[in-house]
């Protein structure tokens, strides 16, 4: 029974493998480099330990490509002005990531300006006394 | 007449004092020791150095052999996923629940027998026993917090930490010998802030050459910050339920639920 449980949550995380859906330390990010790209949202993931979003970046060749955005986990999203519905599918956004290491199309999110305009950064950047800092890993 | 009344009123005054004494709920029993009650966050201000993640763990901890070697081993086998405890909505457990937790504030609860630390993230709970006979070895099992108990001395609260199972996938790796010990106390800086200091030494002599000390500081939560629910393993169990309805479904069997996902 407990090897029927640890072979389906293996089978559930090799299925979540993209970057899109990564639950992993913060250790695949480059956190020196930072980027910024702009598309249409075209999914949303609002759950911890971290949410996600994708976004599809129109390319020169005239092809999208899928952007996969991992994020802190819903709570400290909240705390810097996130909620549940600020972005949704079909939302022309602008996001700063430290991409990934490995080049992939992905990275860790840090701000996004939204279609009105708004921005909204991360949770509390270090440096600033008494609020959360962003957080990519829990280790 | 008027004698007699002082003396009656005295003696009723003095009995209901002594009601009072004997009779004190447990929290104003408490009144006598700082109250650690609260939301507390981290402060990256005053843990400068401690880095992105807040943690005051060495970078370089004095590890013996076996340690060194334990802790290669992992990381090596989770390299290349990069994969943690916290994709599987696992706590770290202690030391790094409590100096560390994924940069997500606690909440203390004393009662004068008990403290009790809420991590927000994974709800990861620590109760430190204060001042309580200790239970018996036969009735511990090492756990990824351990065994806490407490007892004052002066205004810090000094916490005692044990049975704690063996841990290479968290910052502060540690056997399970590894034993803790904790100096809680306030600390108000000279703006009238309010922090509480933790200052923590790991003893290990199986992971460790020599115990390791650190300090975490947390500051008070802003008025009417709140804790937050922390549900993690949704996708997990929606995922499971969605395997099962597919092999339900391949086998025909009957009672293969419709729509057992709720994404």
């Amino acid at each position: 029974m407990r090897f029927v449980f640890v072979a389906m949550l293996t089978a559930a995380l090799l299925g979540l493998s993209t970057p899109g859906y990564v639950h992993h330390s913060g250790a695949m990010f480059d956190r020196t480099k930072e980027a910024k790209i702009t598309g249409t949202v075209s999914e949303f993931v609002w759950t911890n330990p971290h949410a996600s979003f994708k976004v599809d970046v129109l390319g020169a060749d005239g092809k999208a490509e899928t952007w996969s955005i991992e994020m802190n986990g819903p709570n400290n999203l909240v705390r810097a002005g996130w909620k549940r519905t600020t972005i949704k599918p079909g939302d022309k956004v602008t996001v700063t990531i430290n991409p990934l290491r490995d080049g992939r199309p992905g990275g860790w999110y840090l701000a996004i300006t939204l279609a009105d305009g708004k921005t909204l950064g991360s949770a509390g950047d270090p440096g600033t006394s008494g609020e959360q800092a962003p957080a990519a890993d829990h280790g | 007449m008027k004698t007699k009344y002082h003396a009656l009123r005295g003696v009723l005054s003095g009995l209901a004092l002594a009601l009072c004494v004997t009779h004190l709920p447990p929290a104003q029993a408490a009144d006598s020791h700082p109250d650690f009650t609260g939301i507390w966050t981290w402060d990256t201000e005053i843990n400068k150095g401690a880095g992105r993640l807040n943690m005051v763990w060495p970078a370089e901890p004095p590890l013996t052999k076996e340690g060194k070697d334990k802790v290669a081993a992992f990381k090596a086998l989770v390299a290349p996923t990069g994969e943690s405890t916290s994709g599987f909505c696992l706590g770290s457990g202690m030391p790094s629940s409590t100096l560390q937790s994924g940069g997500y504030p606690m909440e203390i609860i004393q009662r004068p027998e008990q403290l009790t630390i809420i991590h927000e993230a994974h709800t990861e709970v620590r109760r430190i026993f204060i001042d309580q006979p200790r239970v018996a070895e036969s009735d511990l099992f090492p756990t990824r917090n351990g065994y806490s108990t407490g007892h004052w001395e002066g205004d810090t609260l000094v916490v005692e930490t044990s049975d704690l199972q063996e841990s290479v996938d968290q910052t502060a790796a540690h056997s399970d010998v590894a034993h803790i010990v904790e100096r809680f106390h306030l600390a108000p800086d000279a703006k009238g802030r309010k922090f509480l200091a933790d200052e923590l030494t790991l003893t290990d002599p199986r992971f460790y050459t020599e115990p390791v000390t650190v300090t975490k500081t947390w500051v008070a939560g802003k008025q009417g910050s709140r804790m937050l629910d922390y549900d993690c393993n949704e996708p997990l169990w929606e995922d499971h339920l969605e395997q099962l309805a597919k092999r339900a479904a391949g086998k025909k069997l009957p009672g293969a639920p419709k729509g057992a996902s709720q994404k």
